[in-house]
């Protein structure tokens, strides 16, 4: 099966930025206000992508992957704020529900009407190569015909802490960075053309969050439908 | 479907209060007087709410990770040797891992964070054993794996959905086999979290009956070998069940609430049969989500009724093992299968009285069942459904 790219936008350091303005627009426009940065970061990202309206016969056949290495930590850690400061009865709940990695799919999912698989993915090595990996064998067993992949990590105590805590792993802190991948099993939706997967490395000198590297993002900004674009097997990060 | 595409399971491995393996589990399984919830030893709480704690494991040096990395490890060496696998097969298969957490995926250690927001010196071993304990990764790195190791975090249906790739890797072909299933631990975060939303019974949960107050807590692990035939007949391997159907759906509804209509779990349902090209009447019995709070329960009472009517058998299992988060999807799949292998349901512990809202009851007594095909279904935050089938192979 082939797989192709529908549409997609890339926020981080290197590329456009979500301004707090961005987060602000997101939450008011969708009813957000209990939401933490993490989940505003991915729906302010993906409604940049998909603007207001996702077709109904799209939302009715697409799946969702979120994937992320830390995940919401200021929440959990806001949570822990909740439990150090305060009777052990007296948490917020709402901290807690939104601390859970899954959330922000299921904002996503309320947001875009989509109903099809949704899986929240954690992980530290390779985590958005495996997260559309998944994307194409969801696709090919029958469970989709279409998955947004939405790569999210959020700055924080936590990240910026990162380099002290084992600098011989984290040369630099991990950056923020929201990567949203609108990927299709069907030929017309391949408006970027098709996306391969090789899980042979290459040397690039520009590594990016997700794994992502500059001779990638070029060969992205040039895309026809007739294009391929292979994503090559890079870790997430470049300390690693 | 041919043998060479069944996702055939050659080895289980299990651990929860019900016991440390999975010849424990099954003794336990159908004890008339089970263990009832406690209040906790390990978890440092001043609330008095009872869970289903795993005592009397010690804890091997050198994994990474908390507690669910331990429960984790005796899950997965039982499992490994049941399939009769060794590291020399492992190094010459495509093997993946795919395991459900929860807590694993959360750097929750209090008083590293205590220090860390302090300004002061965070000790760095917490951080370095969440990373280095990310549960599928440690997974590939023990073992040297070559193929994907993913790390689902979709709340309390994550187990379930782990299985459900683990079994689409096989069918694509994707891998030789797989190693999937669920593990989470006692953990004081959700423990006030779940306390917080108040879900948290302070008696040993009723699920599914009228004066049912809400869950209790507990922590396991559950692990499934996922492979072909052909490949666990080379090392002499007894694969006598399948994972033959996976159903996944999203209630896009509400971030804790279930869609009261239960639309989102009949679709998963619906999708899991079709998937095992299965149809409500090959459904011996429903080992259901069932985790005693008010919503859920008449939700997937609900939904089963209308699916499967008035020859609906289902229990909760969670009245034995309480809701285990990210391994509950997990161990009640396993505890679907022994269900099946023992041709013995058993019943829904503590259920007595049928309330209004529910039509049908759950079993009320250990039920022969002697059918080839049963379901396991898994609800989650976040409005995440799951189903999971089981299929005796002949």
């Amino acid at each position: 099966m082939k797989m192709y790219l529908n549409a997609y936008r890339i926020f981080g350091e290197d590329n456009s930025i979500l301004t707090p303005a961005d987060l602000k627009e997101a939450r008011d426009k969708y009813s957000l206000r209990r939401s933490d940065r993490f989940t505003a970061m991915a729906v302010a990202a993906v409604t940049k992508l998909m603007g207001d309206q996702f077709p109904d016969k799209y939302a009715a056949e697409t799946g969702l992957i979120t994937a992320t290495a830390f995940g919401p930590h200021r929440t959990t850690f806001a949570t822990l704020d909740d439990i150090l400061d305060y009777p052990e009865d007296l948490i917020l709940p709402t901290r807690f529900s939104h601390s859970v990695h899954n959330a922000a799919a299921s904002y996503i999912g309320v947001v875009l009407g989509l109903k099809r698989i949704t899986f929240a993915l954690a992980g530290f090595e390779d985590i958005w190569f495996e997260a559309l990996e998944l994307a194409e064998n969801m696709m090919m067993a029958g469970f989709c015909r279409q998955i947004m992949v939405i790569g999210i990590e959020e700055s924080g105590l936590l990240t910026e802490n990162a380099p002290q805590l084992w600098k011989e792993r984290f040369s630099e802190p991990p950056r923020e960075a929201v990567c949203v991948f609108l990927l299709s099993k069907d030929p017309e939706c391949g408006h970027h053309g098709e996306l391969r997967l090789d899980k042979s490395e290459i040397q690039s000198e520009q590594l990016f969050t997700f794994g992502l590297y500059r001779q990638f993002l070029d060969s992205l900004a040039n895309t026809t439908p007739e294009t391929v674009s292979v994503l090559h097997k890079l870790p997430c990060w470049k300390f690693i | 479907m041919s043998k060479d595409c069944m996702a055939g399971i050659s080895g289980t491995g299990m651990v929860s209060v019900l016991g440390n393996n999975i010849s424990e589990t099954v003794s336990n399984l159908y004890h008339s007087f089970p263990s009832l919830p406690a209040l906790p030893v390990r978890v440092d709480t001043a609330l008095l709410l009872p869970v289903f704690e795993v005592r009397g494991i010690v804890p091997e040096q050198g994994i990474p990770g908390g507690f669910t990395m331990q429960l984790l490890r005796i899950a997965l060496v039982e499992a490994l040797k049941e399939a009769r696998i060794s590291l020399q097969n492992l190094s010459r298969l495509r093997v993946g891992v795919c395991i459900g957490t929860t807590v694993a995926c959360q750097l929750n250690d209090i008083p590293f964070y205590a220090a860390l927001r302090s300004g002061g010196e965070a000790p760095s071993a917490p951080f370095r054993n969440y990373i280095e304990g990310c549960p599928a990764e440690w997974i590939r790195r023990k073992y040297a794996l070559q193929g994907p190791a993913l790390t689902v975090s979709n709340a309390c249906s994550s187990g379930a959905d782990a299985i459900g790739i683990g079994m689409t890797w096989i069918r694509n072909n994707v891998c030789d086999m797989v190693i999937a299933g669920g593990a989470d631990e006692l953990n004081k975060v959700p423990l006030d979290g779940f306390n917080a939303l108040g879900v948290c019974s302070p008696e040993p949960c009723r699920p599914f009956d009228a004066s049912r107050n809400g869950l209790n807590l507990g922590e396991a692990a559950g692990i499934v070998i996922l492979e072909n035939a052909r490949l666990a007949e080379k090392r002499g391997a007894v694969q006598s069940f399948a994972a033959a159907g996976f159903g996944k759906s999203a209630d896009a509804y509400h971030i804790t609430q279930p869609d009261p209509s239960g639309d989102g779990l009949l679709r998963a349902i619906s999708l899991c049969l079709n998937d095992a090209g299965a149809d409500a009447d090959d459904v011996n019995f429903v080992n259901a989500h069932g985790t005693g709070t008010l919503i859920n329960d008449v939700v997937e009472a609900k939904t089963l009724s209308e699916i499967f009517g008035s020859q609906l058998k289902y229990m909760s299992t969670k009245s034995l093992t309480g809701h285990t988060l990210g391994a509950a999807g997990a161990i009640e799949f396993i505890l679907t299968m022994l269900m099946m292998k023992e041709k013995r349901a058993v019943s829904s512990h503590r259920f007595e009285q049928l309330s209004e809202d529910i039509m049908y009851p759950p079993l009320t007594e250990i039920t022969a069942v002697d059918g080839d095909f049963a379901l396991s279904t898994s609800l989650a935050f976040g409005g995440s459904n799951s189903a999971l089938a089981v299929r005796r192979l002949s």
